[in-house]
């Protein structure tokens, strides 16, 4: 079982929600609205991080566009682990056909190149957080379900698998209480990864120019705005890239946490 | 349960596999860097190296160089040079000009065109030119397995063609079209050596490209560049052409830029000598550098702007458009977005540059917040079920705002709905990646404002946008009487009655409220102050490469 008293586990999760619920109460101004005049200032007392090439407010863009960057991370790793675990599920424990035809589906998802599912699913559909996170979600569900397969494996080859057997537990026991809790670790720390991921291909396509709304604020789309102006103001481009890199670390501890020897 | 199948495999193995795949790797890492260190070495002509020399940057890969074929107003930066037309016109006064037509008359209905050509002029290929070589070009241009995608339409109501005689080249006409003499001084109608198309077929003539023009085509690498060197015996070129100097330029290599961020990097770092389409911010700080100079050249045709949709609600409602019209600080944008020393304002369906254009439409709308509210209050909008959001007979006013993620349009529209926002409305911003999507949204007519402009010196190039019929119709607005204007505006050459048609259409366009200008185009060009003598030709994106003059060699 996982126990949960260190604070890997938890504190990068809390720090995440909280950065996406607080975000309006720390949020100075309105993040669309822009004062002429006003482009490209550094920081002051009235806009605490300067202003972008519009004229609007970093800060306020910043931490407004975390919310929207994270929610769209958390979205997209729900969609992978939902159908990656399923599939992953039924291509090891399923009835021959089943298995195999989902050994087949994650195959051929995996032969893509997770970005170019990304930009395919993105670009069939209109542009907004939630196709936005479709499109990152459907590019991790093959890795996250080739993870699953090998996960379910490693933990039914465990000794005390066998043991629980001879003793005569069900098949169904055995599944849910020794082999997915065996399992859980591993899935767990991935989910982490690609949580991480998701934002780093979030942050890819609105960069590309496919975050759909350009005023929403929106790391990547706070980074595509900035390159323009690389060298009149880095920091437009230094601030929301490292803050997604603080993110994507606060991810990885995570991963990390989960992925540590269970002691007990 | 099939999880706990035997898991027990034969060992890989890879004492054996190893070896190979290493021997493989080794391979193919050679074999890579043999590519590149080929590629790498590869240099323009090197007997041409004498020459004095310039690279120009091009901002587009165009799909393809073939005038005839192809519609990029790109692909005429180089070949405006390589070829001539039958006329010119004049960068300045507009006036049109001789080019391999020294004279030419129209009869006395409009429909026949008799052009006197040169003579003893002759292509880069020796073979000399006359009206039979006229004759092929437009053969060529009409055949519909050419496939013409701008040529063609620019000849508009055409009937046929013949060569009189040698030097007499006659244009037929089904009807009286004043916008012909325009087309034909486009690069879309250079005239090609017979010879040369006689050798290649119409998906390798552009590679192999024969014209009587200033500069002859040297070659074009698809995506690397497109080289063309100065032809010595040039001695028939139009009045504002300089005559060849010591200093002038001899070879141009246009090489490809489309990334808008990396072309004052090249200009600075000395990979060409001169970029067109740079982005203001950059333009800024060019200025900056005295090693550069900025040119800024008026791109006449339509501005920046947005089309209203007159069939979807609210702005299906004229009141709502022109209080949108007076609400929206224009200056601001323009001076945000473009910065004020490269920004002239727009204010009608024509920019400042464009022929026929009426500077009376510069006092219509300005901007108003008052004005805006009264016409507001006149309506009848307010804010009545007190979400923030006005509303015009109960619903919200709501605003979808189109428009492809280029040319600086969703920075533009970005403080549009910023602006709009502030006054109550409701603003959905939709960023498109290609012209056919579009081109898709506006003929769903899902949208209140889209953005579009095309270019063009004579006017008549409008009529697509804004005739009931047109097929870019995109405002869906119809009235029978500016119909009218615009097919008589096409048809009589008389400049007179045409500049009155066009100032009563631009008025009725703007009346009606039926297109938000933001600004006029500006191609921002930087060049090295090593090089002297730019002029553009008169539809502005076309330089006249053999005034180009080199101050220190």
């Amino acid at each position: 079982m996982l126990s949960f008293q260190h604070p890997g586990y938890w504190l990068p999760a809390v720090i995440l929600l909280g950065l996406v619920l607080l975000a309006p109460l720390v949020a100075t101004h309105d993040p669309i609205h822009a004062t002429p005049g006003r482009e490209l200032e550094g920081p002051s007392a009235d806009h605490w991080l300067g202003t972008d090439r519009l004229g609007r407010d970093v800060w306020s863009r910043l931490v407004i566009g975390g919310r929207r960057t994270i929610t769209g991370g958390f979205l997209a790793t729900g969609i992978a682990i939902g159908i990656g675990t399923m599939l992953g599920g039924f291509a090891t424990v399923g009835p021959y056909l089943m298995r195999e035809t989902a050994t087949v589906l994650i195959d051929a998802l995996l032969a893509f190149p997770a970005i170019l599912l990304a930009l395919v699913v993105r670009t069939a559909l209109e542009g907004s957080l939630v196709t936005l996170s479709l499109a990152i979600g459907v590019a991790s569900i093959a890795p996250y379900a080739r993870v699953t397969i090998s996960a379910l494996n490693t933990a039914a080859l465990q000794p005390h698998i066998e043991g629980a057997q001879s003793i005569g537990a069900s098949q169904w026991r055995v599944l849910t209480r020794h082999i997915v809790p065996g399992a859980l670790p591993t899935l767990l720390s991935f989910a982490s990864v690609v949580f991480a991921w998701s934002m780093l291909y979030g942050a890819a396509l609105a960069f590309l120019g496919l975050g759909g709304n350009p005023s929403a604020p929106d790391w990547g789309i706070m980074i595509a705005q900035g390159r323009g102006v690389l060298t009149q103001a880095p920091q437009l481009v230094l601030l929301p890239g490292g803050f997604l890199a603080l993110t994507v670390w606060l991810a990885e501890i995570s991963a990390d946490a989960f992925s540590r020897p269970i002691r007990r | 349960m099939s999880l706990l199948r035997s898991r027990s495999r034969g060992r890989t193995r890879w004492g054996l596999w190893l070896p190979l795949v290493g021997v493989f790797a080794c391979a193919l890492s050679a074999i890579s860097l043999a590519v590149i260190g080929t590629i790498m070495s590869e240099s323009v002509d090197e007997e041409d190296d004498d020459l004095l020399t310039i690279t120009y940057g091009l901002t587009l890969l165009p799909s393809g160089f073939d005038p005839h074929i192809h519609r990029s107003a790109e692909l005429g930066i180089p070949l405006h040079s390589v070829y001539d037309t039958l006329v010119y016109r004049h960068p300045e006064t507009l006036e049109f000009v001789a080019g391999l037509a020294d004279e030419w008359e129209v009869s006395e209905n409009g429909l026949i065109y008799t052009f006197r050509l040169k003579e003893g002029v002759f292509f880069h290929d020796g073979t000399p030119f006359n009206a039979d070589a006229v004759a092929v070009t437009f053969d060529r241009i009409i055949a519909p397995e050419t496939g013409s995608q701008k040529a063609l339409a620019l000849l508009g109501p055409y009937a046929g063609h013949r060569a009189v005689d040698a030097y007499t080249f006659e244009l037929q006409l089904s009807e009286p079209y004043a916008p012909l003499l325009d087309a034909l001084s486009q690069p879309y109608f250079g005239i090609a050596s017979p010879t040369a198309l006689a050798n290649t077929t119409n998906a390798t003539y552009q590679y192999h490209q024969v014209g009587t023009g200033p500069f002859e085509m040297v070659e074009y690498i698809p995506g690397d560049r497109f080289v063309i060197k100065r032809n010595p015996d040039y001695n028939w070129g139009p009045v504002y052409l300089a005559s060849y100097t010591d200093t002038s330029v001899e070879r141009v290599i246009f090489r490809f830029y489309e990334l808008p961020e990396t072309r004052r990097i090249a200009l600075e770092a000395g990979d060409v000598d001169l970029v067109g389409e740079l982005p203001p911010t950059d333009a800024d700080l060019i200025l900056r550098n005295q090693d550069f100079r900025i040119h800024q050249e008026l791109i006449p045709g339509q501005p920046l702007q947005f089309f209203f949709n007159t069939a979807k609600f609210p702005t299906d409602d004229i009141r709502i458009r022109q209080a949108l019209l007076y609400a929206t600080n224009r200056e601001a944008v323009v001076g945000t977005v473009f910065f004020d020393q490269f920004s002239p304002m727009a204010y009608g369906p024509l920019s400042a540059a464009t022929q026929f254009y009426d500077p009376a439409m510069q006092t219509l709308y300005p901007h108003s917040l008052e004005r805006a509210n009264t016409i507001f209050e006149s309506a009848g909008v307010e804010d009545s079920d007190g979400d923030n959001i006005l509303d015009l007979n109960g619903e919200p006013l709501r605003l979808k705002v189109v428009f492809m993620g280029f040319g600086f349009l969703p920075e533009v529209s970005q403080l549009l709905e910023s602006q709009w926002r502030e006054i109550g409305l409701e603003v959905e911003l939709v960023q498109l990646g290609s012209f056919a999507d579009l081109r898709e949204y506006a003929e769903s007519g899902d949208f209140n404002l889209i953005a579009f402009n095309d270019f063009g010196v004579d006017p008549a190039f409008i009529n697509r946008f804004y005739l009931s019929s047109g097929d870019s119709n995109w405002t869906r607005f119809s009235d029978p009487e500016l119909d009218g204007w615009l097919i008589e505006a096409t048809r009589t050459t008389d400049l007179e009655t045409r500049q009155e048609l066009y100032s009563a259409i631009q008025r009725r366009i703007m009346e009606q409220g039926l297109i938000l200008p933001i600004r006029d185009y500006v191609n921002l060009v930087g060049i090295t102050t090593r090089l002297d003598g730019l002029i553009y030709a008169a539809h502005g994106w076309w330089p006249l490469l053999s005034n180009l003059v080199v101050d220190s060699p």
